[in-house]
C-alpha cells in the first residue's frame, strides 16, 4: 500500500509539473489537455465498441431460429392426386418446373407424366437421398412411379417438406443458416474477386482499396466505386445504419478491425454469407445466399450453375437495383461483369465463362411460397410447443420441428371457407359473418389443416383455438351414448313431446323443438337424425345429467360442466378445436386420440430431441359407438343434414350432426369421412345472431371443403356380434326379414344381446 | 430401461478375469450379423417374441409393406423412435391396417410401456376384423404386457382369448 506520505509526495510533485508549464501559452495547454481527454474517450469508446461487437456477432452467430415443416408429401401408387395438385404441392415445397428435370427440385411436366429430381433430405428417421424419378398418372390417380434412370419400380417416394414457417426474434426476416463447408467453394471465390480481393490477407480495412476508390470516386466527381472490405459490409449490416456519414465510416472502421481481431477469417465469411440482404419477398426480407438461392433459382445453393452464382455475387451491390425479376436487363449485365472479374482472376476458365455467358438469367417466379402462409396453425404449433420449450430455445437453437399441417387441405380449408362466407353474405343479406375450420385425421388424430377466421393472413384471433362458442346440438351424440350404455338401442321407443323440467330456485324449463312441433313416438335413432330437443331431453333426463357430463369428457373434452339439464340442448361453450376432439373419439371407433400438431423435433444437428408419439386409450366399447356412428350417418341420409348430398353423394356415407344455438347465434358442423374428420363453426365475433342454421351455414362450408378434398367413403367396420333388424319406424315393429308393403322401413343394427 | 443400456451393461459387467468372453461375445454378434446379412431378404414380417409360435402374417402390398419391414428391422435394431417413425408414415397411407397398429403396440412393449401395448393391441382388434392371425397376435402381447403389469387374471384372459381365436 502507498502511504499518505508518499501520495502526499505525488500530488506536489505533479502540482509542480502543473506550475512549471505555467510558462507555455494556454493554447498548448488547452490542446496538450484536450489531446489526453480524447485517447481517454477513444479507448473507452473503443472498449464499448468492443463489448458491443462481441456481444452482438455471438448472439447472432448461434442464434439459430427453429424452423416449421409441413408433413412430407407420401407419394406412392393408388394416391388420389392429380397432376395440378401435385405441381401445386411440388412448388409450395420450393421445387422448380424445369425442362429435363437434372437437377435436385427440379420437375418436368408432360402428358400425364411427371419427371422428378427430389431433394436429399434429413427427415426424422434418416438421411433421404435425391433421386430421379417417373411418375405416371391416370384418371387424378397417381398410378405408378419408377426410377427414371433403368425404370425400376418403386413402392413410393416421399417429397422434402415446405417450411412453413420459423421462430425468428424478427419475424419479418428470413435465411437459411449455412456453415462455412456448405458454402460453395465458387461462391466464396467469385464472392471474394469482385468484393474484396484482399480479404484473407487485410486486418479488416483494405487501404490500398480505399486509396483506388477515392482516386476512381475524384476522378469520376461521384461515387463510382466501395472501397468497403467484406469485414466493413457485415458491420455495416449487423450494427450500423445505411446513411453515409464519416462519422459512421469512422465506427464500421473501428469495429472492422475489432471483429477482425477477435474472429476467425472464415467465421466471418460464413457470417457475412448468411447475413448479407438480398431481397424482398413481400413482408420478409430475404437474407443470406441459402435462402436467396432458393427464393430466385428454387435450386439449393449448392446446385446452382456458374450463372446464378454470379448472379448473386453481383446482386450483393444492390439487391432492388439489380432484382433479377424486375430489371432483368440491369442484372444481366451486372452479371456479365462479375463473370468477367471471375475469368481475370482465373476463378472460372475459359470455358465456363462463355457458357456461363451466354446462360440466360433463369430466375424462377414467385409462386406459392408457404412460409408464414398459414398462420393459425404456425399458432397452434406455438401453443404446443410452448409447454416444452421456452421462447429462448425456440428462437435460438436451431430446432426442427415436424409439425402434421397437410398444405393442401389447408389451401382448400382456407379457400373454401372466405368463398362460402362471402356467398353466404350475398344470399342472405347477413354481414360481418366469420367462421372457423379444424380437419383431422381420422384414425390418428394429426390436425392437418386449421382456419382461425376468414382473413387468413391477418393473424390475430385464432377462433379455432380461441372462440369458446355455444355448441348447441352438436353436444346430442353425447347423450345417445351415454343412452346406449344404459341399454337404450336405436329403436327404443321414445317420446318427443312437450315436458317441463323443475328448476331449484328458478323458472321451470319447458324446451321446445326448433320447428316449435311434438313428434309424438318415434325410435331412438330419429332424435338424433332429426336433432329433436324433446326426446333428447327426455332421453338425457333419463340417462342423468351427470353421467352426459362424465360421457362428454370420457370423449375427450376437459372442463368443468355444471350438470344442469339445459346441459343436454348444448348450453355449453367450446372451441372449434375442442368440439374436433370429441368427435375424433366417435370417428375412430371409440378410442381417444390425443389431437397431434407436431411429430418430432430434430435438433440442430439432426437428432431426434423430442418425439410426440400417438397414444390411444378405448373409452367406449367397439359396439356402442358403432351404433352412435350409424345413427350419425342417419343425420345426413334422412336427418337435419340431408342437404350434404348436393356436395357429396350418399354413397359417401358420411357421419356427421350439425349444431345451431340459441337465437341462431352460432351455425356448427360436424363430421367425419372416411379418412377426415371436419369441424365448422361459423358465427359473429359480437355474438350477434346470424340467421344461420347448422344446415345452411356451417354444413355449405363442411361440404365444399370435404367434396375438394377427395374423401374416402365411410365403410364402418361391424364389430363382432352386431346384428340387423328391419323397423317399421310408424309401427315401431322389428323384424328380421323386410316388412312386406310397408313403406319407410329401415335396417338398423343392434347389440346381439341387448334385446331392442 | 433402454435395450441398449442393458446389453451394454451386462456385457460390460463381465468378469475382469474373464476379458476375453466380451470379445468373443462381440466376434459372435458380428459373424451372426454377416451370415444373417447374406441371407436373401425376404418380404415378410418378422415376429419379435421368438418362443412364441407365431404365425406369418402376409406383410401389406406396396409402400405400407416397404415401411413396415423398415420398421421390423430398425426394431431389431433398437431404433425404436425409429420403427415408430416408419409405422406412422405407413399409418398415414393405410390408416385402417390392424398389422400397423399391432406393430405400434410391439413398440410400445419394448419401450416398457405396457398400458400403450395394450390399447394399440385393443385398437389393432377393433380394424383386424376376421383376420384371425393378427387377433391373436395382439391377444399374445397382450397377455405379456399383462405379466409385465402384474395383472395375472387378465393376461390368462388374454391368452384364452387368444385361443379362441383360431
Amino acid at each position: 500500500m502507498i502511504s499518505v506520505a508518499q501520495q502526499r509526495n505525488k500530488v506536489e510533485k505533479w502540482a509542480a509539473r502543473i506550475k512549471s508549464m505555467g510558462g507555455y501559452s494556454p493554447f498548448v495547454k488547452w490542446g496538450i489537455g484536450a489531446f489526453l481527454f480524447s485517447v481517454v474517450a477513444f479507448f473507452l469508446y473503443v472498449g464499448y465498441l468492443d463489448s458491443v461487437i462481441r456481444q452482438k456477432f455471438e448472439g447472432k452467430r448461434w442464434s439459430l431460429p427453429a424452423v416449421v415443416y409441413a408433413r412430407p408429401l407420401e407419394l406412392y401408387p393408388g394416391l388420389e392426386i392429380s397432376i395440378p395438385e401435385l405441381e401445386d404441392e411440388l412448388q409450395l415445397a420450393g421445387y422448380r418446373r424445369d425442362t429435363g428435370a437434372e437437377d435436385p427440385g427440379g420437375y418436368d411436366r408432360q402428358e400425364g407424366v411427371i419427371h422428378l429430381v427430389t431433394r436429399e433430405f434429413n427427415f426424422p428417421d434418416g438421411l433421404e437421398k435425391s433421386g430421379e424419378y417417373t411418375l405416371y398418372f391416370a384418371n387424378g390417380t397417381l398410378v405408378g412411379i419408377s426410377r427414371t434412370e433403368g425404370g425400376e419400380k418403386v413402392d413410393g417416394l416421399r417429397i422434402d417438406p415446405a417450411r412453413i414457417g420459423s421462430f425468428h426474434p424478427k419475424q419479418h426476416e428470413d435465411r437459411i443458416i449455412l456453415s462455412r463447408s456448405e458454402l460453395p467453394e465458387l461462391l466464396v471465390k467469385g464472392l471474394l474477386a469482385v468484393e474484396d480481393h484482399n480479404f484473407f490477407s487485410h486486418s479488416g480495412l483494405d487501404l490500398r482499396a480505399i486509396l483506388r476508390a477515392l482516386l476512381a470516386n475524384t476522378m469520376a466527381g461521384e461515387t463510382v466505386q466501395g472501397g468497403s472490405t467484406l469485414t466493413q459490409q457485415l458491420v455495416k449490416n449487423f450494427f450500423l445504419t445505411n446513411e453515409r456519414t464519416i462519422w459512421r465510416k469512422f465506427n464500421e472502421a473501428i469495429m472492422a478491425l475489432l471483429l477482425e481481431a477477435h474472429y476467425d477469417k472464415n467465421e466471418i465469411l460464413t457470417a457475412y454469407a448468411n447475413e448479407i440482404f438480398l431481397g424482398q419477398d413481400g413482408g420478409r426480407a430475404v437474407h443470406g445466399f441459402g435462402l436467396a438461392s432458393l427464393f430466385y433459382f428454387r435450386r439449393d445453393l449448392k446446385d446452382l450453375s456458374p450463372a446464378q452464382t454470379a448472379t448473386l455475387v453481383g446482386m450483393v451491390q444492390g439487391p432492388s437495383y439489380y432484382n433479377p425479376r424486375k430489371y432483368p436487363e440491369r442484372c444481366l449485365k451486372r452479371r456479365q461483369v462479375v463473370l468477367d472479374v471471375m475469368r481475370n482472376q482465373k476463378v472460372i476458365d475459359e470455358l465456363t465463362y462463355k457458357v456461363a455467358m451466354s446462360a440466360p438469367l433463369d430466375t424462377q417466379a414467385v409462386t406459392g411460397n408457404a412460409f408464414n402462409r398459414f398462420p393459425a396453425f404456425l399458432d397452434l404449433v406455438r401453443r404446443q410447443l410452448a409447454e416444452d420449450y421456452r421462447e429462448e430455445a425456440l428462437t435460438s437453437d436451431g430446432l426442427k420441428i415436424f409439425s402434421t399441417l397437410d398444405p393442401q387441405v389447408q389451401k382448400v380449408v382456407e379457400q373454401k371457407l372466405e368463398a362460402t362466407i362471402v356467398r353466404l353474405e350475398e344470399n342472405t343479406g347477413i354481414s360481418g359473418l366469420d367462421g372457423a375450420v379444424v380437419v383431422t385425421r381420422r384414425e390418428s388424430g394429426e390436425v392437418l389443416a386449421v382456419a382461425g377466421g376468414r382473413t387468413i393472413l391477418q393473424s390475430g384471433f385464432n377462433r379455432a383455438l380461441a372462440a369458446r362458442r355455444q355448441v348447441g346440438s352438436l353436444i346430442k351424440p353425447a347423450i345417445y351414448l351415454a343412452a346406449l350404455g344404459k341399454g337404450y338401442t336405436l329403436a327404443t321407443p321414445v317420446d318427443d313431446t312437450a315436458l317441463t323440467i323443475p328448476n331449484l330456485g328458478g323458472e321451470p324449463w319447458s324446451p321446445v323443438n326448433f320447428d316449435r312441433t311434438e313428434h309424438g313416438r318415434i325410435p331412438m335413432y330419429r332424435g338424433l337424425a332429426y336433432s329433436m330437443n324433446l326426446a333428447t331431453v327426455r332421453i338425457g333426463m333419463d340417462v342423468g345429467v351427470e353421467v352426459v357430463v362424465r360421457t362428454l369428457k370420457d370423449l375427450g373434452v376437459n372442463g368443468d360442466f355444471p350438470a344442469y339439464p339445459s346441459f343436454l340442448l348444448g348450453a355449453v361453450s367450446l372451441t372449434p378445436l375442442e368440439v374436433a376432439q370429441m368427435y375424433q373419439t366417435l370417428a375412430s371407433g371409440g378410442f381417444y386420440l390425443p389431437q397431434r400438431v407436431i411429430s418430432t423435433v430434430l435438433a440442430a444437428d439432426n437428432t431426434v430431441v423430442k418425439r410426440f408419439g400417438i397414444s390411444v386409450e378405448q373409452r367406449f366399447p367397439s359396439e356402442q359407438v358403432y351404433l352412435l356412428n350409424s345413427m350419425l350417418q342417419h343425420v345426413i341420409s334422412e336427418g337435419t343434414a340431408k342437404s350434404l348430398s348436393r356436395f357429396l353423394p350418399r354413397s359417401y356415407k358420411i357421419a356427421g350432426k350439425t349444431g345451431t344455438s340459441d337465437d341462431l347465434r352460432d351455425s356448427w358442423f360436424a363430421g367425419f369421412t372416411g379418412d377426415q374428420l371436419g369441424v365448422v363453426w361459423l358465427g359473429k365475433d359480437d355474438n350477434k345472431p346470424t340467421g344461420l342454421t347448422g344446415a345452411s351455414g356451417a354444413l355449405e362450408v363442411w361440404g365444399e371443403i370435404m367434396r375438394a378434398l377427395h374423401p374416402q367413403p365411410l365403410d364402418l367396420l361391424e364389430p363382432e356380434g352386431i346384428k340387423w333388424q328391419w323397423l317399421r319406424p310408424d309401427t315401431l315393429e322389428l323384424s328380421s326379414f323386410p316388412f312386406l308393403f310397408a313403406s319407410g322401413q329401415v335396417k338398423l343394427p343392434f347389440i346381439a344381446n341387448t334385446p331392442p | 430401461m433402454d435395450v441398449k443400456v442393458h446389453i451394454r451393461n451386462w456385457m460390460l459387467s463381465g468378469n475382469q478375469e474373464q476379458p476375453c468372453r466380451l470379445r468373443l461375445i462381440m466376434i459372435l454378434l458380428v459373424l451372426s450379423c454377416v451370415i444373417a446379412n447374406c441371407a436373401p431378404q425376404k418380404r415378410v414380417s418378422i415376429p419379435i417374441f421368438r418362443q412364441e409360435p407365431q404365425e406369418q402374417v402376409p406383410l401389406p402390398p406396396g409402400q405400407t409393406g416397404t415401411l413396415l419391414t423398415s420398421a421390423n428391422e430398425a426394431m431389431q435394431a433398437g431404433q425404436l423412435d425409429k420403427a415408430e417413425m416408419h409405422i406412422e408414415r405407413a399409418l398415414r397411407m393405410s390408416p385402417q391396417d390392424p398389422q400397423l397398429w399391432h406393430g405400434m403396440a410391439r413398440i410400445r412393449f419394448e419401450q416398457g410401456n405396457y398400458a400403450q401395448t395394450i390399447q394399440f393391441c385393443l385398437k389393432s382388434n377393433s380394424l383386424a376384423g376376421k383376420n384371425g392371425a393378427i387377433v391373436r397376435q395382439n391377444w399374445l402381447l397382450m397377455e405379456k404386457a399383462y405379466l409385465k403389469t402384474g395383472e395375472e387374471e387378465k393376461a390368462i384372459q388374454s391368452r384364452e382369448k387368444a385361443s379362441e381365436s383360431y
